[in-house]
């Protein structure tokens, strides 16, 4: 292995070289934050989207408004919240949110949403993928800013004031947003388990 | 192992934090993906067409307004000069002037 690989980065050095035009240093940056952007495109967006195009969305709006970072924030937490909201923004143009059915899912699927509606029954091991599948499915019927706070909050188990940290949203709006998303994820369960009953 | 939690999403959110990483796919940048993403970044915007048509309608929308504030600045005495005189004209045309000789 190289040394270069075992050096820290210098992001304040290589942000001041992609002011003066640097292109290498560019190049060094969006090498340096792509695992960053690619995570959140990757844990925010549904999987039939085109993870690549998004994430060079996302650094292209970083570039353009590169001037407007003052540093109040650290640079990768400003850098986060452009791929969120690029990601809020995919997900608003999708538009069409498809309905959640029982006809849909997958023998497994339906095996452990049965299991998780009447609270009842035993989990095979595998069922966690079943249900990781399930989750994603329900997400999607959410609007985007709900989804993404449901998500951080109950799939990544961040705080509030972390969520707040990460979108910029402040506490109300991020309570009010969970709020929203756990009413509808009720309703689309009580829809469900009526649907299983007839 | 059974379900514990009285609310569905509950237990079906603990049961998919429960399942291994998605496959590991590259976190790392593809082959070129920095090279064309800084040659875009530099390229001057391209302006789409209802861009350029929402520039050029905000320069004609001002142009316009300059325009009618002008023309109404200029014409502004003649035409309050052309109300008064009608005005005039009807109050001596009126039936209560005709009634009461005036």
């Amino acid at each position: 292995m190289s040394d270069a690989a075992d050096e820290p980065f210098d992001l304040v050095g290589c942000l001041s070289r992609v002011r003066e035009n640097d292109q290498a240093a560019a190049r060094a940056l969006v090498d340096h934050l792509y695992p960053l952007v690619i995570r959140i495109v990757r844990a925010h967006l549904p999987r039939r989207m085109a993870e690549e195009d998004i994430a060079q969305d996302v650094f292209l709006k970083m570039f353009t408004r590169l001037a407007q970072f003052q540093g109040a924030v650290p640079f990768t937490h400003w850098v986060s919240r452009i791929a969120l909201t690029t990601c809020i923004d995919h997900l608003r143009q999708q538009q069409r949110r498809p309905e959640f059915r029982w006809a849909d899912l997958s023998e497994n699927e339906a095996q452990v949403l049965d299991t998780v509606l009447t609270n009842e029954g035993e989990r095979a091991p595998d069922d966690a993928l079943a249900a990781r599948e399930l989750v994603h499915k329900l997400l999607d019927q959410l609007k985007p800013e709900d989804r993404l706070v449901i998500q951080l909050l109950d799939l990544e188990q961040k705080t509030i004031a972390e969520i707040g940290k990460i979108t910029g949203w402040n506490t109300s709006l991020i309570k009010v947003r969970a709020f929203r998303a756990r009413r509808k994820l009720r309703k689309c369960f009580e829809e469900l388990k009526k649907k299983e009953r007839s | 192992m059974k379900s514990s939690h009285p609310d569905p999403w509950q237990n079906l959110v603990n049961l998919a934090r429960q399942a291994p990483p998605l496959s590991e796919r590259a976190s790392t940048a593809p082959l070129g993906f920095s090279t064309r993403v800084v040659a875009r970044a530099g390229q001057p915007l391209e302006r789409s067409l209802f861009g350029l048509f929402e520039s050029q309608a905000f320069r004609a929308l001002s142009v316009a307004s300059v325009l009618a504030i002008a023309t109404v600045a200029l014409n502004l005495s003649p035409v309050l000069q052309a109300f008064h005189d009608e005005a005039e004209m009807v109050d001596s045309e009126s039936v209560t002037s005709g009634l009461l000789g005036l």
